[in-house]
């Protein structure tokens, strides 16, 4: 190396242009890592240290060890929220993955008015969530919602009369999570369509010449082309299904008799409820450690995908 | 050369407005005023009574901030802990912020003031703060908890008003009575009474359980609903047994929130409410027409609640002394209660052109000024906001068919855990 150097200074004495464009590029992402820094990366320390420690109303903040943590340990509600999250987690992202499948294969199939229906399937992705919510609110309402008029005034069942659809235990949760699919299916229904119209048409007519009928075609030719779609979209959609609140808060609060609770309504009536941020950051913590372990997975995930490929 | 000619023509001005400003501003003082809840009409008036403070009293700036209800006292609790606490805030939590080190006892201010002034102001508040906190805060907001009726549907069912006091056993007839099939298909039109089920249930519970003798906590601010384990099922039955005549019936009412009700009301499918002052503006945006029909009568289990402004542990206390008799002075606290829609604190307004003549506003008055009626816990117990819910869920629980026995066990037992943590 130091011969080479010094048989070619000019080598060593001129930066590489690679390495100047990556320092040129390092030096326009730093700004961006700066405020991603100071807005998600010193937040999650922070809320790990107040976990942590004691925060009485107005008071001095103490060290309080493992106490919140034991705390929250023997909370019934950490439970309930858990409990509802995962399966938050597993309806809201199977029912998302499984319609947006259906419905991209119905767009892909060659229907009329393709265009317009993709462009009314955008609509509930790009309305912001308050809005969609407040739709809702109305249509799930007892005493004024379309629904229980469809059902009881129309199809004349009178149980449904009166029916709080997100104001009653049995049916709050599920409410919400049907208005959640209904909110993130046309973004998946894009990405899959996208994801469909990539798989080589030739596939398809090799397939049918050596005798696969539909069913032997979609097992062998729709999904494992869907494949790298499909782990992505189901990683992302774990993460950001995991972190569920604006709707659930919009629709439920977190009720009827915590029905609906998950670890982000919890985590905000802890913080701004009852006002317990040590608790709130404590519960917080345990979330972080269990999204920590699904992004482990995600990124191991796309290493795998990338050998793959 | 230009520069400096421009420097020079410069440092007359300069030294004038340093001049001007530098003594005007050591006399200067700005006071910090938050308000947490207050809706626009109401935070409106108050920046008008301070501009009015600011034009009569120069050189004290009053700097207002009208937070959101759900953020406030997490708000003023950092504020606490980081050494911010505004010179002046607006709460009906006394207890809460006492312990945190951030009130002043401002029995000396009390003293300053005109005896009449003080005897004019709703006493209820002030008793219980002398034998608690002390007079941390001065009054500026009531609020009377009563039942709204809709005057024609009274009519209708060929029912007197009634003119005293009604009791609970007197509403739950009057709601058996109101309840009725309107055009004769079978099934009920209009209910007698609108009962919320699930969130803010707590303040129609409240009204009942206060009447039957119970009680949050003591005058030390120590939770003792432990002990009216009794009085807390009573409650509970009650809610279950008026749910007969709410329409939908208790499944129903269990969805049914504090917007759901007054929209019930609105439509005249519910004959009466459990409310305050504030629902008549609701209703005049809901349904004008139905707002001119609504009527509030007199209850004998009504409570009352009160909003105060606090005079924290500020340097500038003769300043705040002075907005604090500014803004209690009559045709003020009017104005800014109207605008909230709370009833002013002080007996001496009723001739006032904003209260003479409105019955509604007389009958709250009425309701506030009474002497046997509970005063809302908040004004001493710590926690209360972060309490309420396990009412909510009791509530719930027995309008679902629970046991009034079990729901008041859980309730206490999540309460008595919560508080103790």
């Amino acid at each position: 190396m130091a011969d080479i150097a010094q048989a070619h200074p000019t080598v060593q004495a001129r930066p590489s242009r690679v390495g100047q464009e990556t320092r040129f590029a390092q030096a326009l992402l730093a700004p961006a890592a700066v405020i991603v820094f100071i807005v998600m990366i010193l937040p999650i320390f922070a809320n790990i240290y107040i976990s942590f420690q004691s925060t009485p109303w107005g008071g001095e903040w103490s060290f309080a060890g493992t106490k919140n943590f034991e705390v929250l340990a023997n909370e019934p509600l950490l439970y309930i929220g858990f409990t509802n999250t995962l399966i938050w987690i597993v309806v809201v992202t199977t029912g998302t993955i499984v319609l947006s499948f259906f419905t991209a294969a119905l767009l892909d199939s060659g229907i009329k008015g393709k265009q317009f229906i993709v462009f009314l399937l955008l609509v509930p992705w790009v309305l912001p969530i308050p809005v969609s919510a407040v739709g809702w609110v109305w249509i799930y309402n007892g005493d004024f919602g379309i629904l229980n008029y469809v059902l009881a005034d129309v199809l004349g069942i009178e149980s449904a009369y009166g029916w709080a659809w997100t104001g009653h235990p049995d049916t709050a949760f599920t409410s919400v999570m049907i208005t959640e699919i209904w909110r993130k299916f046309p973004f998946y229904t894009i990405v899959t369509l996208a994801a469909l119209q990539t798989i080589p048409k030739t596939l398809y007519e090799a397939a049918e010449m050596d005798g696969a009928g539909p069913v032997a075609r979609f097992f062998h030719v729709t999904l494992p082309g869907l494949k790298p779609v499909f782990v992505i979209v189901i990683l992302l959609n774990l993460i950001w299904t995991f972190q569920a609140f604006p709707m659930i808060y919009l629709l439920t609060g977190g009720g009827p008799l915590n029905s609906s609770q998950v670890m982000g309504t919890l985590i905000y009536y802890l913080s701004f409820g009852s006002l317990k941020f040590d608790l709130a950051a404590a519960m917080g913590t345990v979330t972080i450690g269990l999204l920590l372990v699904i992004t482990v997975i995600y990124i191991q995930f796309q290493k795998i995908m990338a050998r793959q490929r | 050369m230009l520069k400096r000619r421009t420097m020079f023509a410069a440092l007359p001005l300069i030294g004038a407005l340093a001049l001007g400003s530098v003594p005007a501003m050591a006399d200067d003082v700005t006071l910090r005023l938050w308000s947490g809840g207050f809706n626009k009409e109401g935070q409106r008036t108050l920046r008008e009574v301070i501009s009015e403070f600011e034009a009569e009293n120069p050189g004290i700036e009053i700097e207002y901030t009208a937070w959101a209800w759900d953020k406030y006292r997490a708000q003023l609790s950092t504020a606490a802990t980081l050494g911010e606490v505004p010179d002046m805030w607006i709460d009906g939590l006394m207890m809460v912020w006492q312990d945190a080190g951030i009130t002043a006892d401002n029995a000396d201010l009390y003293a300053q003031m005109p005896p009449e002034t003080v005897a004019a102001f709703a006493q209820a508040p002030i008793d219980v703060m002398e034998k608690s906190t002390g007079l941390v805060s001065f009054p500026l907001m009531g609020i009377a908890w009563t039942i709204a009726y809709n005057k024609e549907l009274f009519a209708e069912r060929g029912i007197k008003v009634p003119t005293e006091p009604i009791s609970l056993e007197q509403l739950m007839e009057l709601s058996e009575e109101l309840t009725f099939d309107r055009n004769d298909d079978g099934r009920n039109d209009v209910y007698g009474y609108g009962l919320i089920g699930a969130r803010l249930s707590s303040h129609f519970f409240n009204m009942i359980f206060y009447k039957r003798g119970g009680e949050w906590v003591d005058l030390e601010g120590n939770l003792i609903i432990d002990q009216y384990r009794d009085q807390f099922i009573e409650a509970l039955v009650y809610m279950r047994d008026i749910a007969e005549f709410t329409p939908g019936g208790a499944t129903a009412a269990v969805g049914r929130a504090y917007e759901g009700t007054r929209a019930l009301f609105a439509q005249e499918r519910v004959a009466m409410i459990a409310d305050v002052g504030e629902v008549g503006s609701v209703l005049l945006d809901l349904s004008p027409a139905v707002a001119e029909k609504m009527g509030f009568l007199r209850v004998d289990f009504g409570f009352n609640s009160f909003d105060g402004l606090l005079v924290g542990k500020t340097e500038h206390r003769d300043e705040a002394f002075e907005f604090v008799k500014f803004y209690t002075e009559p045709d003020r606290l009017v104005r800014i209660n109207d605008s909230l829609g709370s009833i002013t604190p002080r007996n001496d307004v009723a001739d006032h052109p904003m209260i003479a003549g409105n019955e509604n506003l007389a009958t709250l008055a009425e309701q506030l000024a009474d002497p046997t009626a509970s005063l809302h816990p908040g004004l001493l117990l710590s926690p209360y906001g972060a309490l309420r819910p396990a009412i909510w869920d009791a509530v719930a629980e027995v309008l679902l068919g629970g046991d009034p026995g079990e729901a008041a066990d859980k309730a206490i037992a999540t309460m008595t855990a919560q508080f103790a943590q």
